[in-house]
């Protein structure tokens, strides 16, 4: 064989190694995608492989009127922990799927429908307020124990992530600000301030009208 | 198999003792025992006929954060007692459907955070399991009064359902003879049988002693007429008062000259 034959087998090589490179998106360094079961239902978070994958529709913007989309700070308020996308998804791996947490879209129904982060239950911003005669019901379904009126024992009430649009939007926050108001502990509250535009920037799986999934009682 | 026996035992009993004839509360008015079993049987029906100190006994020994077992869970707010004798009387079609007056659907924004949430921990989904569900299917059912008060503080003593703070007596029991009295009235009101009870009715400054079966609720109709003005009652009593659900037996309330609320 001659020399430029070896030159040419090479080089194919290495094109092709670096094919395989570009086509594999990783979370990270150690972890290709994340993979976890909740009630029975099937999840998996990953990255786009198609190179030419670019954000669309509303969270392409950058210009919005403030009020009402502000920017929001990173500790809201001092206890509530921020998180980010591998935390976020650590969460949803070990304490949603081990049945002492859950990953909160503090959105309205429509927004949630319209793609959310896998495995998130929607819990509106606006059933927190004290208008909503079904508040204590909501506590009560996040683990909360009645204890007559308005009281409640947090003891063994879920540990949760919230978030919202990201961090031009204040959804989470008003629904963080009414949980401890109403006692929620701050340590069993954590923010993901980057919310839909971060998860969604890096191109992270999204799930769409999981509202009918969870009504079908997680049915695969 | 002497269990087995034991279980055979009380059923065979339990049928000769529903045919012989159980409170009335346990038949439906045509005694039809095909009708007791039959698949339109309200949810909830079954556990009619357990009683409030089982209740009771169970929940001393529930574990920490075991959805409630107990007093009832409340729903907050002046308007929560308006909200549901409306919404059970658009269920019955006695009321127009329609879009809610508030604005907000917060029983449509609630119910999906609560399926959700309920499916997540992997608490059963009870479809219907709502006060105004309950209610406007025995309703229409024709099922009694006292059936109606069983099974309603059967569902809210084990958590399944919160009921305005208004309807809890001194007893913690559910008010269903407020809720229906209720019912009827604002039915009427609707029809144009009967007018409003005036705000101008004017009572004089008294006190009352509240008793076991009394809810904020029943007091109001009692003196003002009109269970939903249990507001102003409400706010005459701060601060000996915490929640319209937290009346004592024997607590003195002051009964304020009637104003509009």
């Amino acid at each position: 064989m001659s020399r430029l034959t070896h030159l040419v087998l090479v080089l194919a090589g290495l094109a092709a190694v670096s094919t395989a490179a570009a086509d594999e998106v990783r979370l990270t360094a150690d972890l290709p995608e994340a993979r976890f079961s909740l009630n029975g239902q099937d999840f998996v978070i990953r990255r786009p492989t198609d190179p030419t994958s670019k954000l669309s529709g509303e969270f392409t913007k950058t210009a919005r009127a403030c009020p009402p989309f502000c920017i929001q700070p990173m500790v809201p308020i001092t206890g509530v922990t921020p998180v980010a996308e591998l935390e976020v998804i650590r969460f949803l791996q070990d304490r949603v799927a081990g049945g002492q947490g859950a990953l909160i879209d503090a959105r309205l129904p429509e927004w949630f429908a319209k793609g959310s982060i896998p495995g998130a239950v929607n819990l509106p911003f606006a059933t927190l307020s004290a208008e909503n005669p079904f508040r204590n019901d909501i506590l009560v379904a996040l683990g909360a124990r009645p204890l007559g009126g308005s009281n409640f024992d947090f003891s063994a009430a879920l540990e949760l992530v919230l978030f919202c649009n990201g961090a031009w939007s204040d959804q989470s926050l008003r629904a963080i600000d009414a949980l401890v108001a109403l006692g929620y502990p701050v340590d069993r509250l954590h923010w993901y301030r980057g919310g839909m535009q971060d998860w969604q920037m890096l191109g992270l799986t999204v799930a769409r009208d999981q509202s009918l999934a969870q009504a079908g009682g997680g049915a695969p | 198999m002497i269990r087995m026996s034991l279980v055979y035992l009380t059923i065979v009993i339990g049928i000769a003792w529903v045919i012989t004839g159980g409170p009335s509360f346990v038949s439906p008015p045509e005694p039809d025992l095909a009708a007791i079993f039959a698949e339109g049987s309200p949810p909830g029906a079954e556990p009619v006929g357990m009683s409030t100190s089982t209740a009771a006994a169970l929940a001393a020994v529930a574990p920490p954060g075991q959805i409630g077992l107990g007093r009832p869970l409340v729903r907050g707010g002046d308007a929560a007692l308006g909200r549901t004798t409306a919404a059970i009387l658009r269920e019955l079609a006695l009321l127009p459907k329609g879009q809610t007056p508030e604005g907000t659907d917060y029983q449509a924004l609630s119910s999906v955070a609560l399926s959700g949430l309920r499916s997540l921990r992997g608490l059963p989904e009870t479809p219907g399991t709502s006060l105004e569900g309950l209610v406007a299917q025995a309703l229409r059912e024709g099922q009694s009064d006292a059936y109606i008060d069983a099974l309603v503080n059967e569902a809210a003593g084990q958590g399944q359902l919160s009921v305005p703070a208004a309807l809890v007596t001194a007893s913690g029991q559910v008010d269903t003879a407020v809720l229906l009295a209720s019912l009827v009235q604002e039915a009427r009101i609707a029809a144009g049988f009967t007018p409003r009870p005036s705000p101008e009715r004017r009572i004089p400054d008294s006190s009352y002693t509240v008793q076991p079966g009394d809810s904020l609720g029943a007091i109001a109709l009692r003196f003002y007429g009109d269970a939903a003005l249990f507001p102003a009652l409400f706010a005459a009593n701060q601060p000996n008062l915490a929640s319209p659900d937290q009346l004592q037996p024997g607590q003195t309330l002051i009964l304020p000259d009637r104003a509009a609320p």
